[in-house]
């Protein structure tokens, strides 16, 4: 999603990887993909790591 | 919070001083340092820190040309209505029509000295039981106030803290059970550290104190070493009982035992969070964390120092185009601006670069560098408030304004996680801030800010970014009109 302003659209196609963070912790299902939680204990790290 | 008695003790700062410029040096206590942006260089201790007993208002010292004198009657003045004070129970050390005198009396000449000299004056004010410190520069303005708040005994009923001989005798049969089973404080069970208790027990030290209010517990800070060892164990100055006993890095090493008692309040519920942070090697000691070690070294800097020795950086909070009198002021749209904000910023920006700093043990790029947060005061040209924060190498601009309902950018510990990460990502996976890698970075900054409230805080809030108004959602990104994935874009 190109926008005009916003560099782009740099806090709007965040949310993409946003909610690939929130399927990580959480689990879930989305796009016909299951995610297996692994929670918040090492949510922090995991970018990181 | 820490944060809450923070902005209570700028409440009253702000209450003693309507017109003063002011902006803090520390929060995270209940000691903290208010002081000008002006960045004037200090030489030699401004002021007393320590215990004071609760008792009328008495102006400890100061020195007086006749701008600087009128300065400091002013302050006495502006105190009076503010404690109740009965002018006639205060009295003044300096008359407003002397000039210039040194220690000896003696008038200072026009120079460098005297320069050096007046920003050396200060005042001292005891006004039931709160300290209250103001340094004024050569021209009589106030550019600095430090406080210490003992809270009033509003009651009647004064709970008295032990004299230092009953701490001692309190304390020293307790060693053997804080050494117990912990070999890194097995040297407290020293006799000679008895032997020296005993010794300092018989010096007469009356630090009793009224403190009233529940909320706020009068602590006795105990650093008891001997040789290369020092132990840190906080006892209620109320009963003696020991509240946390931590082996720290010793300041200096001494031949002899030795305890060194201070005494300060703290917020009860957080007494826990009032211990230094220091690791047991020593590898990290973090000023910031500690009411005691950060009211004590950056008490009188608009910054506080991680000495970490692989660079733990520093931070400073700066005002950013605020306007230069007042403390408050309205805005546009229902908004307030207020200088509050560069304390909740302080606080905000602190728990980023602690929460760094502690899991990486580095800066935020990795060579001590320094953090600049800036509380932007700017308004648009439409008059609006300027809402928003960034933030980018080596700094973070936050608005200095509070939203009707109360929220704010400065305040928000998620917003300025995520504008700190943004300084992380700079230095390190670079990416660049449009399109497809700006997303990125915009996405692991929003997972670090939620990831603050998490770890930081300890508790569980990560469905949005926004710790106290929603800005961003993770599980639902629609709602806020972000795609959820590649097609919806």
């Amino acid at each position: 999603m190109i926008t005009e302003g916003d560099a782009g659209g740099v806090h709007t196609n965040s949310g993409i990887m946003n909610l690939a963070h929130y399927l990580m912790i959480h689990g879930g299902a989305f796009n016909g993909v299951r995610v297996q939680a692994c929670g918040t204990a090492s949510r922090s790290r995991r970018p990181y790591s | 919070m820490p944060g809450r008695a923070v902005v209570e003790a700028a409440q009253l700062a702000f209450a003693a001083f309507p017109s003063a410029q002011v902006t803090f040096s520390q929060i995270h206590g209940h000691v903290l340092s208010i002081a000008t942006a002006l960045p004037i260089e200090q030489e030699g201790d401004p002021g007393p820190e320590q215990f004071v007993l609760p008792q009328p208002l008495v102006v400890s010292h100061g020195f007086g040309t006749a701008g600087r004198a009128s300065a400091l009657v002013e302050l006495v003045e502006r105190l009076q209505p503010v404690f109740g004070i009965d002018p006639e129970s205060s009295r003044l050390p300096v008359d407003p029509t002397n000039p210039e005198l040194d220690e000896n009396d003696n008038e200072v000449p026009e120079g460098p000295e005297r320069a050096t000299r007046l920003v050396q004056t200060h005042l001292g004010v005891l006004v039931k039981g709160r300290y209250i410190g103001g340094t004024f520069d050569a021209d009589g303005h106030l550019y600095q106030v430090t406080t210490r708040l003992l809270p009033l005994d509003t009651t009647g009923t004064s709970s008295r803290a032990l004299t230092r001989s009953a701490l001692y005798e309190a304390l020293v049969p307790k060693l053997p059970d804080i050494a117990a089973g912990r070999p890194e404080l097995a040297w407290l069970t020293d006799p000679r550290l008895t032997e020296t208790a005993t010794a300092a027990a018989e010096l007469l030290f009356v630090p009793e104190g009224v403190y009233g209010r529940e909320r706020l517990r009068l602590v006795y800070e105990v650093h008891v070493s001997m040789g290369a060892r020092e132990a840190l164990i906080v006892v209620d100055a109320k009963d003696g009982g020991v509240l946390k006993a931590l082996d720290v890095m010793p300041s200096e090493w001494h031949d002899d035992a030795r305890f060194v008692v201070s005494a300060t309040a703290l917020d009860e519920a957080n007494v826990s969070q009032s211990i230094p942070s220091v690791r047991a090697d020593g590898r990290l000691y973090m000023g910031y964390g500690s009411n005691f070690q950060s009211a004590r070294h950056f008490r009188d800097r608009q910054h506080l120092s991680l000495s970490d020795a692989q660079g733990g950086g520093s931070l400073t909070v700066l005002p950013y185009n605020l306007p230069a009198t007042g403390n408050t002021w309205e805005a546009a749209n229902g908004f307030t601006g207020t200088r509050l904000q560069l304390a909740s910023a302080m606080r905000t920006a602190s728990l980023a670069l602690e929460w760094w700093a502690a899991r990486t043990w580095r800066s935020w790029d990795g060579r001590g560098s320094s953090l600049f947060v800036g509380v932007n005061g700017n308004s648009n040209e439409d008059g609006t408030p300027s809402f928003n924060a960034w933030g980018s190498s080596g700094t973070i601009v936050a608005g200095g304004f509070i939203g009707p309902s109360g929220y704010s950018f400065a305040g928000d510990v998620e917003v300025m996680g995520h504008e700190f990460m943004h300084n992380v990502i700079g230095v390190t996976s670079r990416l660049a801030c449009a399109y497809e890698s700006g997303a990125l970075s915009e996405a692991l900054a929003d997972l670090f800010g939620a990831a603050l409230t998490v770890t930081a805080e300890d508790r569980f809030k990560d469905t949005t970014l926004g710790d106290t108004f929603p800005i961003r959602s993770f599980s639902a990104p629609c709602s806020s009109g972000s795609p959820r994935a590649i097609r919806d874009s």
